[in-house]
């Protein structure tokens, strides 16, 4: 699919992660990979991956270990054009307003809509990913047309002052 | 005896495929019973953001499997272990949570059997 490659599915659940990429199987142009802690996978953020779902808790993984939240962080800090999806169990407000005041793209509860929805975000991912691409060409375009008049203006003034075009044209 | 699991998300899920329902209901019965004991342990040793956190990562599977009536308890044990509220109904919640998923693990064992 569009631009997608690599996808990263980061949870300390192996059902959960499991379930999440043999739904995603079905789209073969996507490479994922599944870790089961933040750690395991900031030290695998050079695969580049453009999504990562990321769970919120990581409690099994150990007292220690850093929690959705930190690895967001992380993630934003040393990749900032990666979408990071949150996961969680909880359906609190106060976890979706968390996970998008550090940058994350959604927030998604684990119930049965789960993995629908994970497939509704890709798309949306892809969209604005063309969204942004498209503004790129227009800006990319607008600075040659800027310069292709400065361009003429100058030229106009240089045949001017050189005499070689007349102030007043013959037809006026 | 009525059943108490209902496998249509799961069936959906997997369309229908009888080796991709066994792959997670096996993974379910390896889960469930080893999660139970933490609970029960984290419940006799105070420790009841362990609880939480267990109860935390069993919560989807139970719906997954379509476990209704574990759901709400499950989700309440969570909320209960994590703010510390009544407590002392914990340990008859966790009795009801065990015997309910010992008897869904009955059922989804003849599943895949």
């Amino acid at each position: 699919m569009n631009q997608i490659k690599t996808i990263f599915i980061v949870d300390d659940d192996p059902t959960q992660a499991m379930m999440l990429q043999d739904y995603l199987s079905k789209y073969p142009s996507f490479t994922v990979h599944v870790f089961g802690s933040g750690e395991e996978c900031l030290k695998n953020l050079s695969l580049d991956p453009q999504i990562i779902f990321l769970d919120y808790n990581f409690d099994m993984v150990g007292k220690d270990a850093l929690d959705g939240i930190d690895i967001l962080k992380e993630v934003k800090k040393t990749n900032p054009d990666t979408e990071v999806v949150m996961f969680s169990g909880q359906d609190k407000i106060e976890v979706a307003v968390n996970s998008m005041k550090y940058g994350a793209f959604d927030y998604i509860v684990k119930n049965e809509s789960a993995f629908h929805r994970s497939e509704n975000v890709i798309f949306n991912i892809i969209k604005r990913l063309k969204v942004m691409q498209e503004a790129k060409l227009y800006k990319r375009l607008t600075m040659l047309l800027g310069v292709a008049l400065l361009a003429m203006i100058v030229i106009t003034i240089l045949l001017y002052n050189a005499g070689l075009i007349n102030q007043n044209p013959g037809w006026m | 005896m009525e059943r108490i699991t209902d496998l249509t998300f799961l069936q959906g899920f997997t369309g229908g495929n009888p080796d991709k329902m066994k792959k997670y209901i096996s993974m379910f019965l390896q889960l469930c019973p080893n999660s139970l004991a933490t609970m029960k342990s984290h419940l006799e040793n105070g420790d009841y953001d362990g609880l939480r956190g267990v109860a935390h990562q069993l919560k989807p599977q139970v719906t997954y499997m379509g476990i209704k009536p574990g759901e709400p308890l499950v989700k309440a044990i969570e909320h209960q272990a994590g703010t510390r509220t009544n407590v002392e109904q914990l340990p008859a919640m966790l009795t009801e949570f065990d015997g309910i998923c010992r008897k869904a693990m009955e059922e989804l064992s003849k599943e895949i059997a």
